[in-house]
């Protein structure tokens, strides 16, 4: 039915996977290179930036502080997107398509509103920005990826198996423990991925809503006003690019296996 | 099982929306309504509000009192806005124009195929977007990738000064954001079906009129989502004019930060987060309707 040749559109696809891939591939082409200056002509290849990064305390700091708000995040936001999902895909609800566009809501708001009406609320009830009022907040934006990745891998599987463990004499909670977990265990590992890059990645809530105690992103913001640094920043970036790539790719597959496995399961 | 738990089943089955929506609400909702009231009230010169009612904030959007005293029009907030919302037009353009055709050409692929470049166009999107951002300057910067090779070409001998203009905030926001027009149109454009465009060919429309008569009425809802996904996120940007715009060309998420921390007015910022906030409501009542309407005429077919 469909010829698929490589015409002027596939030239032009082509074109554009350059224009998305090329900018960020400079990231790492310079911090590589043996010069303070972010600026061609290339001098010769280095690691010292890499060897400068690691030295530095306060960027170690801003990264241990990333990678706890976003396991925790990752963690919350699942097993939070995880409940609804079940509801939602165990139960007939009235109205269920208003009750999740509810909680796609975060999707749509600008960053800035909720950073910024959050930060102004917490402020007037005294609470004290830290950690953990950055975490708050990447939990609203991540529950919602966690429960629509979380519902794509629910309404996969059979119900038949669940009622199936129940007519065994299983209890709900050894039901879900025995047979709906391990069944959900690639969604559930996809979701943990997704809204941890999610959490480590994002700076403008963090900006808004952070302390003292910076995270990566923020570290980085800061250290973008001083030119002596950048080629260290522009080697954390190359890191944080290849770890979430790395990332981002390994749900990906853990998520197509399930589906794989889930589809040789049904046969 | 404890105690306090609602006895029916059909009163427990809710218990599972309950931490989302209650963190959503709490970290979000209330925090959003909040900001609404403040926007009413007066501000404290400290930082904060007074608790006193008042229209100030947004009469403060479009007039100024001059040194007698008396309202007049003042232009330079709105000015921001305006440019807020042509920058975000300009960049949700651009990327449905870049991303269109990169959209119908995965459609056209073999469907094991089409995953891997669904794939390839959404990875950068997952990393850093300060990182992303921050790329844009060793491109456009002075003596950076374009200005360059044409200065040693002999072509330019000046900077072109590309950077702090609005031409690289919207190149920036459009990098930043076209994923997100790519996904909804190849979703819409994979449920077409194809033998429609052999009628069409078969009733002597040419490609281009078969494209504008047939696919693009058809992926619709397709083009709207993703301008919507787009628009949202560029309105309230925040890192693009700050890198790419240096801070001088300000834009309305800036505006916004900038009144609650060294203005100090917190209902002025909580009147604009109103503005941008209905911004992106009126956008969302554009979707539902396409949304709505393409239900319907699948419902008639």
């Amino acid at each position: 039915m469909k010829k698929t040749k490589f015409g002027t559109l596939g030239v032009y696809t082509v074109l554009y996977l350059a224009f998305l891939y090329v900018p960020v591939l400079f990231i790492p082409l310079f911090s590589f290179n043996d010069s303070i200056y972010i600026a061609f002509p290339l001098k010769e290849f280095t690691l010292r930036h890499y060897a400068d990064m690691i030295e530095r305390e306060p960027l170690i700091n801003a990264l241990y502080n990333s990678l706890k708000v976003g396991i925790v995040v990752s963690i919350v936001s699942t097993v939070f997107g995880m409940l609804a999902a079940k509801t939602f895909t165990k139960y007939r609800i009235p109205g269920s398509k208003s009750l999740t566009a509810f909680i796609s809501i975060p999707l749509v708001i600008p960053l800035i509103i909720l950073g910024i009406s959050l930060l102004t609320v917490l402020k007037s009830v005294g609470v004290t920005l830290s950690l953990i009022t950055i975490g708050a907040a990447h939990t609203v934006i991540c529950i919602p990826f966690a429960m629509f990745v979380l519902i794509s891998r629910l309404e996969g599987f059979d119900k038949s198996m669940e009622e199936a463990a129940q007519d065994l004499g299983e209890s709900p909670w050894m039901t879900f423990w025995r047979v709906t977990f391990p069944l959900a265990m690639p969604g559930i590992i996809a979701s943990l991925l997704l809204c941890f890059t999610i959490s480590f990645d994002e700076f403008i809530l963090a900006f808004f809503l952070g302390s003292d105690e910076p995270t990566l992103p923020l570290y980085m913001w800061s250290q973008l006003r001083f030119p002596a640094k950048l080629p260290s920043v522009l080697a954390l970036g190359s890191v944080i690019f290849i770890t979430s790539f790395f990332l981002v790719c390994f749900a990906e597959w853990v998520r197509r296996r399930g589906v794989q496995t889930q589809t040789g399961s049904a046969i | 099982m404890s105690t306090w738990l609602p006895k029916s089943a059909s009163s427990r089955r809710w218990l599972g929306l309950a931490p989302s929506y209650i963190v959503i609400g709490i970290f979000m909702l209330i925090p959003m309504v909040i900001m609404g009231v403040f926007s009413f009230l007066e501000p404290n010169p400290y930082g904060g509000v007074k608790a006193v009612g008042s229209f100030d904030a947004y009469v403060k959007l479009f007039f100024e009192y001059d040194l007698e005293d008396q309202l007049v029009f003042n232009p330079g907030y709105i000015n921001i806005v305006w440019r807020s919302f042509q920058l975000s037009i300009m960049a949700t353009v651009l990327c449905l124009v870049v991303g269109f055709p990169v959209a119908y050409y995965i459609t056209l692929q073999p469907e094991n195929k089409r995953n891997f470049y669904i794939y390839l166009v959404t990875i950068p999107f997952w990393t850093n977007l300060l990182i992303r951002t921050f790329a844009w300057i060793i491109i456009l910067g002075r003596g950076g990738v374009i200005e360059l090779p044409l200065q040693k070409l002999g072509i330019i001998d000046d900077s072109l000064r590309m950077m702090y203009s609005d031409g690289a905030i919207a190149v920036g926001l459009t990098y930043s954001y076209l994923p997100l027009m790519v996904l909804p149109i190849y979703a819409s454009l994979e449920k077409l079906d194809f033998r429609l465009l052999e009628a069409a060919s078969d009733l002597y429309a040419n490609r281009w009129v078969t494209m504008w008569k047939v696919v693009i009425p058809l992926c619709k809802p397709g083009v709207v989502a993703g301008c919507i996904l787009v628009f949202i996120p560029c309105i309230g940007a925040f890192i693009a004019p700050n890198l790419l715009g240096g801070g001088k060309k300000l834009m309305l998420g800036s505006l916004v930060q900038f009144q609650f921390s060294s203005a100090r007015n917190w209902p002025f910022g909580a009147a604009l987060s109103m503005l941008l906030l209905s911004a992106v409501v009126v956008s969302l009542i554009f979707y539902a309707r396409a949304a709505k309407k393409r239900a319907l005429m699948e419902g008639e077919v």
